[in-house]
């Protein structure tokens, strides 16, 4: 049998620049006009909306922003389709990025047929829906649900002007039908302006600082993943997120809220980019107890993991080499442990032992990087160095490699692959720093359970060097290398980073390195949160602007 | 006229569950390709295809089980040998993608311009598809019709909005502007085909919505204008675009009932999702695709295999699956299929591209059962199966395989027409020679299919080969 073992199979979905040079000169009709009609400057890879200082909401977040804003209504009963959006594209990226795809005609066409939708359910009882009963003609009830309706949908109050054009869409469509008709008409305008879809750079007159109400959607959508709740929208309309020490003292509070918690797990899940239970999937003969269950089980363990280590006053170091999981009686064999829980309900917080060390041993990033099979030495060494140390793969101009005689049952084949590497240059710049680390987690297998051999009794040996630019580590083991890891300055800039990512949208650039290195300085994990929101980088658009 | 064959027998009892249950709201989705009304009065010329359908995977093939040898058929196209349908077929061997190589390719295969990397690297392109542009021709201009499905690890996933995504994007309608791809069939047969309305859309109804929609869509352009004035000038570019798409569907807005279609096409085609297994919902997407094609649903069609993870290939039953995906995912997995050494990962891709084949031989198949008068509906179409690379293991964007069928400009078919022979290059290696023509003499082919004057389209200096104006030559 032979086996191909390429350089970096997994990574490298990198373009090249160009410039375009439609054919000119043609007459309308021909293909290279149809071509022109492009109104975006095709060269110029920042024309997207956000950058810096405003973002497009994710599906995610449009989802939980509905069922919110209906609730707001008192129409938490009824059931909304989610928005007609692609899913975020999170390989190398957080799905709330500002740098989502734009709209197509047809993805708009459908959003208003959605929001068409949306407004159909929420007008079942125009009165109890407005509060009031009131005529079709446009009086006092009707502004004040629009100006409330407004409130909620674009998270700022409307101005008088906004309230026109609402009055306007509403007369124009009840002189032909209802006064339903004409409310409908205001909750799609509300749901369809790109107030509802943008989240607005808005800066206080004359300066670069961020309005209150810009800064209380800031932080809801990085905090809770959805718009302002009561207290925020209350704090925005007074004008009391102004000061470092008010958003600092507001963001903190968000972070006791139970809100949080989904979003800060889903921070963590999409930075691994680990995959959901659905994805999951493993050989059922190598893997006879694996099932939906404990594919739930295990993003149950990482969530709870997630919870308790950030929320409850963890560090970074906490994050890279802690011990402890949430363990129920499925997870017991898969990390190894004695029995002790009684059913798949028991849960408990336990010590793992010394073979753990953090979210990178937890078993659903483990079985993430793997196969059905067998563990995938390249996607776990390249998913570490990336999330730990910021760094990211190119991969070789040529990526077609010698095949290399490999049994397909030889589950040590792999370690062939890392000698071949190891022996060409062209594999060697990236796969030197690559493999180790891959090699020293191959003491984990194709679920996350540790192991000293292969199934075909090749021992694992987890000793080796990491060298990757400044970096130098020799370690004898995953737990070992994860303990000196932790203690690099690089990896707590990198996590404080993505953290900056997460709450812009945007991913940071080397003059923001040194505002970064200052938020990483926190000693626990809420400490460098709160450091983020707090950050001129987040708070400030002109230094945000590029 | 429209004629429904044996297969599609129309059984409500049958089809059903759309996430739909009472209480969730019905997504008018495909609203814009006219739901049960007819979406297209394009006309082609006299012996020109009046439709395009694209048939599309990534990571390419297993060359030499794909390039016919001669007269001899490989395995992967011998599903079309079945189904007595290679005389409607040309197979072709030798186009090169011009522009952009590994897997930036997928986005230019089809838009023939350079691709540009997002802060994170993820690429997109920046021009519309030649699919989109011949989609837009059509509709003088307006917007185009067109149906996207697809099968993905998403296509069974109750929770999914059935909208998949992933790094061959290949279809845009402009300036990162990535067209969706449908790939969950109980929703797609629901939209498509809602069933016979149970009462008529009266002439007052279709006013007040159209009244409606403007009125809001007027408010929101508005907004637009407020919005802009406080964003950067980049923020300002996109928002434009943004408002412009709106600006299109208002000008759309019609005050007239559309023309219904035959109620053999309201009703569709029957189909059972009960225990749907991935196969299922890929013959299902490949039905419903050729069903709404030839009911006029849309012009332009497409249908995408996305990369299936392990737990989708059971049908396939092959005894080299599990080796081939030990450790990696479908892209990892290509990776060990090589066409310089015999292995059990090349047999595994041959035995999953050959299911590719047939899907695409039942695609060409459901068509050609259509009889539209003048010809099948087969007959009628120009039909296009691509991928970004022709040698899947060694990523090549050299060699692209390629089959055309139906009515492909309307030249003789029946043929293994090889490019890369007349330049003294091997088909089925990843690297041809650079003279062979490329992906932008297929979009000129393509285009001029449809009536589009032209002789070029797309990027001529940006290219990582030379490339000449002008469609390929399909008669050698």
């Amino acid at each position: 049998m032979r086996r191909l073992l390429p350089c970096l199979a997994l990574v490298g979905l990198f373009g090249c620049k160009g410039d375009l040079a439609l054919d000119p000169g043609q007459a309308p009709s021909t293909l290279p006009t149809v071509g022109q009609n492009n109104t975006s400057n095709p060269t110029n890879p920042a024309s997207v909306l956000g950058g810096r200082d405003g973002r497009r909401l994710s599906d995610l977040e449009v989802s939980k922003t509905l069922d919110d804003l209906m609730a707001e209504l008192a129409l938490d009963g009824a059931t909304v389709e989610p928005p007609p959006l692609a899913p975020a594209d999170v390989r190398h990226q957080f799905s709330n990025t500002s740098d989502s795809k734009n709209f197509t005609y047809d993805q708009l066409f459908n959003i208003m047929t959605w929001v068409e939708g949306v407004s159909a359910t929420a007008t079942t009882d125009v009165n109890a829906l407005m509060g009031c009963d009131a005529p079709a003609a446009w009086d006092t009830c009707t502004d004040a649900f629009t100006r409330k309706l407004g409130r909620l949908a674009w998270r700022r109050p409307l101005s008088d002007v906004e309230v026109g054009r609402f009055q306007a869409a509403y007369e124009a469509t009840v002189a032909e039908g209802t006064r339903q008709d004409g409310v409908r008409a205001i909750v799609e305008m509300a749901l369809m302006a790109p107030d509802f879809w943008y989240l607005s750079p808005q800066t206080r007159e004359g300066e670069s600082r961020l309005t209150s109400h810009t800064v209380a959607s800031r932080l809801s959508y990085a905090l809770w993943g959805t718009m302002p709740d009561a207290a925020l929208r209350a704090a925005a309309d007074a004008d009391a997120l102004q000061t470092d020490e008010q958003i600092r003292t507001m963001a903190a509070s968000m972070l006791d809220d139970p809100k949080a918690i989904p979003t800060v797990q889903r921070f963590h899940r999409e930075w691994l980019h680990v995959k959901s239970p659905s994805e999951l999937s493993k050989d059922p003969e190598r893997f006879p107890n694996f099932n939906e269950d404990v594919a739930t089980d295990l993003q149950s363990s990482f969530d709870e993991f997630v919870k308790r280590t950030v929320l409850d006053g963890g560090s970074v170091e906490d994050l890279l080499v802690s011990r402890f999981g949430y363990v129920n009686q499925r997870l017991e064999p898969i990390l190894g442990l004695p029995g002790e829980s009684a059913n798949a309900q028991d849960w408990a917080w336990r010590d793992l032992g010394d073979q753990r060390a953090g979210i990178f041993t937890q078993p659903l990033f483990l079985a993430s990087t793997s196969g059905s099979y067998e563990s995938a030495l390249i996607h776990r060494g390249v998913g570490v160095l990336e999330k730990t140390l910021c760094w990211s793969a190119t991969p070789p101009a040529n990526v077609s490699a010698e095949a290399i005689e490999i049994p397909p049952t030889a589950t040590s084949g792999k370690l062939l692959g890392v000698e071949s590497r190891a022996s060409k240059a062209n594999c060697s710049s990236c796969h030197d720093s690559i493999d180790p680390v891959g090699l020293a987690f191959e003491t984990y297998d194709a679920l996350g359970t540790p192991r000293t051999m292969y199934s075909d009794g090749v021992a694992i040996n987890p000793a080796g060097n990491l060298e990757l630019g400044p970096i130098s580590i020799a370690f004898n083991s995953v737990p070992d290398l994860m303990q000196k890891l932790s203690t690099q300055p690089k990896v707590k800039e990198c996590y404080a980073g993505k953290w900056v990512e997460w709450t812009t949208g945007h991913a940071v650039s080397t003059a923001e390195q040194p505002e970064i290195a200052k938020i990483s300085e926190a000693t626990t994990i809420r400490e460098l949160i709160l450091n983020v929101v707090t950050s001129p980088l987040v708070l400030n658009a002109e230094e945000n602007a590029q | 006229m429209t004629h429904r064959p044996d297969y599609l027998v129309f059984n409500r009892g049958r089809r059903r569950f759309l996430a739909g249950a009472a209480g969730l709201l019905a997504l008018p989705f495909l609203e814009s390709l006219g739901g049960l009304h007819t979406a297209s009065a394009w006309t082609p010329a006299p012996g020109k295809p009046k439709r395009l359908i694209l048939f599309f995977h990534g990571h390419g093939t297993i060359m030499e089980a794909f390039t016919p040898n001669g007269q001899q058929v490989g395995p992967i196209l011998q599903p079309i040998v079945n189904a007595n349908l290679m005389s409607k077929v040309s197979v072709v061997s030798g186009i090169n993608s011009k522009v952009e190589g590994g897997h930036s390719g997928a986005a230019s295969v089809f838009t023939c311009t350079p691709v540009i990397p997002n802060q994170y690297g993820i690429t997109h392109a920046t021009t519309p598809s030649i699919d989109h542009i011949i989609a837009r021709h059509m509709q003088d201009g307006g917007p185009a019709k067109r149906l996207d499905l697809g099968v993905a690890n998403e296509s069974l996933d109750m929770n999914s909005n059935g909208i998949s995504r992933d790094h061959t994007q290949t279809y845009w309608s402009g300036d990162n502007e990535l067209l969706d791809t449908h790939v969950r069939p109980d929703l797609v047969f629901d939209r498509v085909f809602p069933g016979a309305p149970t009462e008529p859309v009266t002439q007052p109804t279709k006013n007040l919505l159209t009244v409606r929609r403007r009125s809001v869509l007027d408010g929101v352009l508005k907004q637009f204008g407020d919005l802009e004035g406080r964003v950067s000038a980049n923020d300002r570019l996109r928002l434009q675009a943004h408002a412009e798409k709106i600006r299109e569907i208002e000008g759309s807005l019609s005050d007239t009932t559309d023309v219904p279609v035959s109620q053999s096409c309201a009703a569709g085609p029957s189909v059972n999702f009960a225990n749907m297994t991935h196969k299922d919902a890929a013959e299902i997407q490949v039905d419903i695709l050729a069903q709404a094609m030839a009911c006029n649903l849309a012009d332009v069609g497409s249908f995408k295999i996305f990369d299936l993870e392990e737990a989708a290939w059971g049908h396939v039953n092959h005894p080299d699956l599990a080796a081939t995906f030990a450790g990696e995912n479908y892209h990892g997995a290509w990776h060990k299929a090589s066409d310089q050494n015999l292995d059990y990962a090349r047999r595994a891709f041959t035995a999953v591209n050959t299911w590719y084949g047939e899907l695409f031989a039942r695609l060409l198949t459901r068509l050609d059962a259509i009889d539209e008068g003048d010809g099948t509906a087969l007959d009628n179409s120009m039909v296009v199966w691509f991928s970004d690379f022709g040698h899947g293991g060694g990523h090549g964007s050299d060699n692209l395989h390629l089959v055309l069928a139906g009515n492909a400009n309307g030249a003789t078919l029946g043929r293994h027409i090889n490019y890369a022979a007349q330049y003294n290059a091997d088909p089925n290696s990843p690297y041809g020679n650079e003279l062979q023509p490329g992906n932008h003499n297929l979009a000129v082919t393509m285009a001029q299919a449809f009536g589009i004057n032209g002789n070029s389209f797309g990027d001529y200096t940006a290219v990582r080969q030379p490339v000449s104006p002008g469609p390929l030559d399909l008669t050698v």
